[in-house]
């Protein structure tokens, strides 16, 4: 079976928000409901100062602090390793949301209920890429299997040295290349 | 962090059902000639548990949409603190009812009353064990929450006992006090315990805040934000002067003899109680996680 995961480049990233609005799309989200969060960052004084855009979403950690807290089973991982959220589960305690140190999950409006990136398995699953990968301007992102030592992810991963946003916090399976 | 007020209320709430629970099954083996205040007490243990679980249910809005959901709630008993919350709570609710509908009868001889009796004994040791479970849980519910070092240290979870038993032997007495003065009048025993716990609590709060601060960038911001930033002066002045020292100087006060005013002792129960509440609120707002990102 296969373990998912993503990497993004920042270096590569413009700060354009086409990623997110892509996954509001696909996942039919409000304008105020996304997965992605943008941090920003500048540092230096002038002339040598550099700007740094950090793109958050679901880390979709191995040890997911977001699934062993949750009281319903709502939140599980699949066998493929995408931490989802089950909607008809859901009491909408925010335990999850408390719990996960990426501050990654949202509450949906219409239902209470908590959601957060699924990678978009809807479309993994008919052999396409998560929407903010194909919509990304500079190809920041990669999305594939970690188990598969020959993807393009750990290629890219080996290639540059691409690492978890936070260390050891959690293991997480979205790598970040800074 | 998305947990506000309403937590702080449940987690209040929880606490001071067990601690008032635990309040009075003391009251009844030391001073059992003391009816009203069992009467007391043991209400103000159901109705805390009660409004505790409303408002709990109230705060999850997906249970509100889909009322279904609530069946999982045991669905993941193995890891969930919650889970493991909602066991607990559901037992102490069963036990602390139990007592609520003897004391309705206690005067009467029907078959509740004696098979009541018969089983006092057991049914006070497993509501004991489920209240003081109820009481930790409390603490360790948020405990676990790895991302925010003021939570999950392990002092945090006997700070939240420990003031929940204070705050609920507290309320019994003022709630009882309101009801009939004389009442709280001579129960030095349940005096020393009490003051004991408020002075517990002083030393847990000042241990928990040299190893939070001492632990990482996060962990001294929330200390800092208690102990001088924009929560300082509710810390200060609501949980530390009049929710925990004043109150603890009257009482042993009372306990060296030197003051004896019942209606005092009933205010300063208020002010422990209201302290208790400041103490949960606190704790969520001061909430800081982690830096993830580096910058």
């Amino acid at each position: 079976m296969a373990r998912y995961g993503m990497l993004l480049d920042t270096n590569k990233c413009v700060g354009c928000y086409a990623c997110r609005v892509a996954c509001q799309m696909q996942n039919e989200l409000t304008i105020n409901e996304a997965y992605i969060k943008f941090y920003e960052h500048e540092e230096g004084t002038y002339p040598n100062v550099t700007h740094e855009m950090v793109p958050v979403q679901c880390q979709h950690c191995t040890d997911a602090p977001c699934v062993s807290v949750c009281p319903t089973g709502a939140s599980h991982t699949r066998e493929d390793g995408i931490v989802v959220v089950d909607e008809s589960k859901c009491i909408g305690c925010k335990y999850c949301a408390e719990a996960c140190p990426y501050h990654a999950r949202i509450v949906i409006e219409e239902t209470g209920t908590i959601e957060k990136c699924i990678f978009c398995h809807t479309l993994v699953e008919q052999g396409e890429q998560p929407a903010c990968v194909t919509t990304c301007i500079t190809n920041a992102r990669v999305f594939g299997d970690l188990d598969d030592p020959n993807s393009e992810l750990n290629q890219k991963i080996i290639e540059k040295r691409a690492m978890p946003i936070a260390g050891d916090l959690t293991k997480s399976n979205f790598y970040y290349v800074r | 962090m998305m947990w506000g007020t309403i937590i702080a209320w449940y987690l209040f709430l929880a606490g001071l059902s067990a601690g008032a629970f635990i309040a009075s099954l003391y009251v009844e083996r030391v001073y059992p000639e003391k009816t009203r205040f069992l009467f007391v007490s043991r209400i103000v243990a159901l109705i805390a548990l009660a409004i505790g679980l409303v408002v709990l249910i109230a705060d999850a809005e997906g249970a509100l949409h889909n009322p279904v959901s609530l069946f999982f709630l045991l669905g993941n008993l193995s890891s969930s603190v919650m889970s493991w919350g909602v066991v607990f709570l559901f037992v102490l609710g069963i036990v602390e009812f139990l007592f609520v509908v003897f004391e309705f009868m206690r005067k009467k001889d029907n078959g509740y009353t004696r098979f009541f009796k018969k089983s006092h004994g057991v049914l006070s040791v497993i509501g004991l064990i489920f209240a003081i479970l109820t009481a930790g849980y409390t603490g360790v519910l948020i405990g676990v929450v790895k991302t925010v070092p003021l939570w999950n240290n392990a002092l945090l979870p006997v700070l939240f006992l420990v003031s929940a038993l204070s705050s609920g032997i507290a309320a019994a007495i003022f709630f009882t006090g309101v009801t009939k003065p004389s009442e709280v009048d001579g129960i030095l025993k349940l005096t020393k315990i009490h003051a004991s716990l408020v002075a517990t609590e002083l030393v847990l709060l000042a241990l928990m805040f040299i190893i939070v601060s001492s632990g990482n960038p996060a962990g001294a911001e929330s200390v800092a934000m208690l102990l001088s930033g924009s929560l300082a002066p509710l810390f200060w002045i609501v949980l530390v002067l009049l929710g925990l020292s004043i109150p603890l100087i009257f009482e042993l006060l009372e306990i060296t003899g030197k003051v004896h005013n019942v209606y005092a002792a009933i205010v300063m129960e208020l002010l422990v109680v209201i302290g208790a509440f400041c103490l949960r609120y606190l704790i969520i707002e001061a909430a800081v996680p982690l830096n993830f990102l580096g910058f």
